[in-house]
């Protein structure tokens, strides 16, 4: 659709300042809540691990007769270098234009047949390549998906072709300016880290990736010590063990540690970059190092974010009309990050809005009411998540890679409840701050005094 | 059939041949989907073999639709009303959109305490969306605040105030989203392409509408909108999630029912018919791009005219989307284009029917050879096999399983549908597909595509547009194998 629409989920307006008459209301609506369903999430969901190492998640849901699998490779870009950046989105890419057992005709007929969708996408942390079928699909699905992963040909041709595509996608990046300040605002964050050698690569790195480059990196890929397997759906686990060992028993162990992410370095000073562009509308994102999913200060950190979007919504767009999308985001990513975004014809009035924001967050104890409130609205959130089987699958995972344990998805709830006025402010005066903008706009329009001032 | 920010499978095709939509966090995004969100907005939904809802109307012609889901404890109150650009002549270009805007604001019953202080409060994630055909309001809440959700969706829809201060801020905001769209290469394509596709009635066509239209809209205009379309006869009320249908009907009659009918608004102001294209347009937009994008239009079939057409549609952009189909591995495969695709969004009032591919500047008019090349094959017998067209009715049917398992977003379907086709036609659906023969997409392709006039559009740099020596007389050029170019 051409129209966006009004915003990204917002919770809406609170005057956290104030008091409000139904407070009581919402108290018993907290009350009813983590109920059942949530309850018998916890008990369907378990994990075992084959003989050989390879650790799998597994929740069986009744509900619906989807079937999600999310399969993990451990590492994202502390697996590659500058040179070989985008070795990983290539490789999976290729992976699913034909293998040792299924052309790649036979697999493009297989899985429209059976409406079977097979997917990959390599991040900063980790490769997934997901499979959603339905039910009665799931074993020849799982045969396709699992020599996909197994058993790819990687052919001359079919490299050529995945790399001209990736190739044409890197060359527009910046024909977008929302899409493209979003890249240049996270290289400044992620210079002298890992993270600078983007999942996706560079017109320089993914030109040199060859056949040979990505059959030798598949071997090295394939060690259960660097994988794990998620999947949601009406699936016995009697069933998912036979199956993962079946497919995957003979898979070497191998010797991959995972370790945390290394922490941002040199994020101790903003800084500002501009691209000079005549374009309709300034935009404007500046990205802050941020505690990751397993710290912490984690769930302080999401409810602060929270109530402060919610404000840049209130105080920028409703009650000053500078901008359709001011924004505050928290990432989940290995090393963590969170931005704050807006674009508007007048940067400096917004950006200054959005300051004093951060400063009222920084110097104001939030009401336990209006907090109450926040809290409310992630119920919604939370419970919006855990609609698909997929969207749980990636759930779980997220937590057993970036906080070690699956099990923290559970109990995510009970760490917001637990969050107090003082730990928000506490954790923005921690986190809100070195604030590293990129911009697109006109130059004139833009205080670089003032984007460097937090 | 396409519904915004839900499965998107021709999107996917286009772009990443496997699944794109179920990656919502991929990081790779960006790199994929804002062509596709501008080119292909409008994404497939599928539609059900059987209604997985229940409905009744009250008296005043409400329609209320409840989808029960009792895997998570959501609910989801959407209201949606037959409004959109095809209700707006030039004069009121935009305001559809920018009352959508204004549904969340301050209204008689929210003014002593301020509405979104109540949204707050009953933890419900909102949202909008205007189209062509409807205009959608959702709220979305754990499930004992289901009835607040519902108090407050009535009030909003019936006792806006339309306060001349929220309006005017209001506007720049709108116009901040006019900008954002500017902002971006491909929606100056669509947008030129559509004004030559639709050239009679273009403000019928466009949801976001004019720049000077929005600066200048007036509470009375609200008000205009408001007498005419937000009405209950012209109105659904779509409750999904952790609900049971008596419930909801009884809370919609003792909320709702008193909300007065009105005269059916299509009578007084009956939709406008969009003239047919006389002869082939080409257009060349430039943007400061590296890639050749192409974008061809022609007007397809009307659910109210040609309902048969829209089923074939659908089957036979299912058929052609899929990576191993011939169109697929002429274009794609061969390395002529890094994607392409074709589809059909469903309208109660001519939907079109888009071809769009990307490639480099330098294989762009190869490209367009070949383009035409298969579309002069798309009747041939052998052009799709029996095992493609019956995937692609099982590719339908699939996507209606995965769209129900979302409930919150399987309302926005619903009440697209309900606005584009009725829900009579919504709830036969899969079992129409399932009778597509091949005779029926031969029928299709030769009433509305081959030999049809068209729209074809292309973005290009103004650098690479010199360099190649493309003029729009190469667009309207000879197609191989055919006298002139369609």
């Amino acid at each position: 659709m051409n129209l966006r629409d009004q915003g990204i989920s917002k919770v809406g307006k609170i005057n956290r300042w104030r008091k409000k008459a139904s407070f009581c209301l919402l108290l018993f609506a907290l009350c009813l809540l983590p109920s059942a369903s949530l309850a018998q999430a916890v008990d369907s969901t378990s994990e075992f691990v084959t003989a050989n190492g390879l650790k799998v998640i597994h929740r069986q849901v009744t509900a619906n007769e989807v079937i999600a699998v999310r399969l993990y490779f451990k590492g994202g870009t502390r697996n590659i270098t500058e040179k070989n950046a985008g070795i990983e989105t290539l490789l999976w890419q290729v992976a699913q234009n034909g293998t040792k057992n299924f052309s790649k005709s036979q697999l493009n007929r297989e899985l429209a047949r059976m409406g079977t969708l097979i997917a990959s996408s390599s991040g900063y942390d980790y490769t997934v390549i997901v499979m959603q079928c339905v039910e009665k699909n799931f074993d020849r699905s799982w045969q396709l998906l699992t020599d996909i992963v197994l058993n790819p040909l990687f052919e001359e041709k079919e490299v050529e072709l995945e790399r001209e595509r990736l190739l044409s996608a890197l060359r527009q990046e910046a024909d977008d300016p929302d899409s493209y300040v979003s890249t240049l605002s996270n290289r400044l964050l992620y210079a002298s880290h890992p993270y600078i050698n983007r999942p996706f690569g560079t017109i320089e790195s993914v030109s040199h990736l060859t056949a040979a480059d990505l059959k030798a990196y598949h071997v090295r890929q394939l060690m259960t010590s660097r994988m794990l397997i998620v999947v949601v759906g009406n699936l016995t686990l009697e069933n998912l063990k036979r199956k993962v060992t079946l497919s995957f028993g003979k898979l070497p162990r191998g010797d991959y540690q995972a370790e945390p992410a290394p922490s941002f370095k040199d994020s101790s000073t903003p800084q500002f970059e501009i691209i000079p562009r005549q374009v309709p509308t300034n935009y404007i994102r500046g990205v802050f190092a941020a505690p990751s999913i397993g710290h912490p200060d984690y769930a302080a950190m999401t409810v602060a974010i929270n109530i402060l979007a919610q404000q840049f919504y209130e105080e920028v767009r409703v009650r000053r009309n500078l901008s359709y999308a001011p924004n505050a985001e928290l990432l989940s990513q290995g090393a963590n990050s969170g931005f704050i975004y807006v674009t508007t014809p007048s940067p400096n009035q917004a950006i200054k809005v959005m300051f004093d924001e951060i400063d009222r967050l920084k110097q104001n104890t939030i009401r336990p009411e209006a907090l109450a409130n926040i809290i409310n609205g992630f119920l919604t959130t939370y419970y919006l998540k855990l609609e698909t089987n997929e969207a749980q699958g990636a759930q779980l995972a997220e937590y057993e890679l970036l906080a070690g344990d699956w099990r923290k998805a559970l109990t995510w709830l009970d760490e917001v409840r637990r969050v107090k006025p003082e730990d928000i402010q506490r954790v923005a005066n921690t986190y809100l701050k070195n604030f590293r903008f990129a911009v697109i706009g006109d130059p004139a329009k833009f205080d670089r005094t003032l984007f460097t001032s937090r | 059939m396409r519904e915004p920010g839900a499965k998107v499978p021709f999107a996917q095709d286009i772009l990443r041949p496997k699944g794109e939509q179920i990656l919502v966090k991929t990081q790779l995004r960006w790199l994929t989907v804002r062509l596709v969100t501008v080119l292909f907005f409008l994404a497939v939904t599928a539609a059900a073999d059987k209604p997985h809802w229940q409905s009744i109307k009250l008296k005043n012609g409400l329609l209320v639709i409840v989808i029960e889901n009792h895997s998570i404890p959501l609910v989801t109150v959407e209201i949606a009303v037959k409004n959109g650009s095809y209700t707006e002549p030039p004069e009121f270009n935009g305001l559809s959109h920018l009352y959508e805007h204004m549904f969340f604001k301050t209204n008689e019953r929210s003014k002593e305490e301020g509405y979104l202080d109540k949204a707050a409060e009953l933890g419900i994630v909102r949202n909008a969306t205007t189209r062509e055909e409807v205009v959608n309001y959702y709220a979305t809440t754990v499930k004992p605040n289901l009835r607040g959700a519902m108090v407050l969706m009535r009030d909003a829809i019936r006792y806006p105030l339309f306060d001349k201060a929220e309006l005017e801020q209001e506007r720049e905001v709108v116009l901040d989203e006019f900008s954002r769209n500017e902002a971006s290469p491909f929606f100056h394509l669509i947008r030129e392409v559509d004004r030559k596709l639709w050239y009679r009635y273009f403000s019928r066509k466009n949801p976001l509408g004019e720049r000077a239209v929005i600066a200048t809209a007036t509470p009375e205009q609200m008000r205009t909108i408001q007498r005419i379309y937000y009405v209950p006869n012209n109105a659904a009320l779509i409750v999904s999630g952790d609900v049971t249908a008596s419930e909801i009907f009884k809370m919609a009659e003792e909320l709702y029912g008193d909300w007065p009918a009105a005269e059916d608004p299509f009578i007084k102001h009956p939709l406008v018919e969009h003239p047919p294209l006389q002869r082939s347009e080409a257009v060349i937009v430039n943007q400061p791009v590296q890639a050749a994008t192409i974008v061809i239009g022609y007007h397809g079939p009307s659910t109210d005219t040609d309902a048969a057409a829209t089923y074939a549609a659908d089957v036979f952009s299912f058929i052609l989307n899929q990576p191993d189909s011939n169109f697929s591995r002429a274009l794609v495969d061969s390395g002529l284009t890094t994607v392409a695709g074709i589809n059909y969004y469903t309208q109660r009032n001519v939907g079109p029917i888009r071809i769009s591919a990307q490639t480099t500047p330098d294989k762009l008019k190869a490209a367009l050879k070949a383009i035409d090349a298969e579309i002069n094959k798309f009747d041939s017998q052998d052009y799709i096999t029996d095992e493609q067209i019956e995937s692609a009715k099982t590719l339908i049917d699939v996507n209606e399983i995965f769209s129900r398992e979302k409930p919150s977003e399987y309302a926005h379907t619903v009440s697209f549908w309900w606005a584009s086709s009725g829900l009579d036609y919504y709830a036969s659906y899969v079992d129409q597909v399932r009778k597509v023969t091949r005779a029926d997409l031969k029928s299709y392709v030769n009433k509305y595509i081959k030999g049809k006039p068209r729209v074809i559009g292309v973005l290009i740099s103004e650098a690479d547009q010199k360099r190649i020596g493309l003029t729009e007389q190469d667009l309207l050029g000879r197609p191989e194998g055919k006298g002139k170019r369609q």
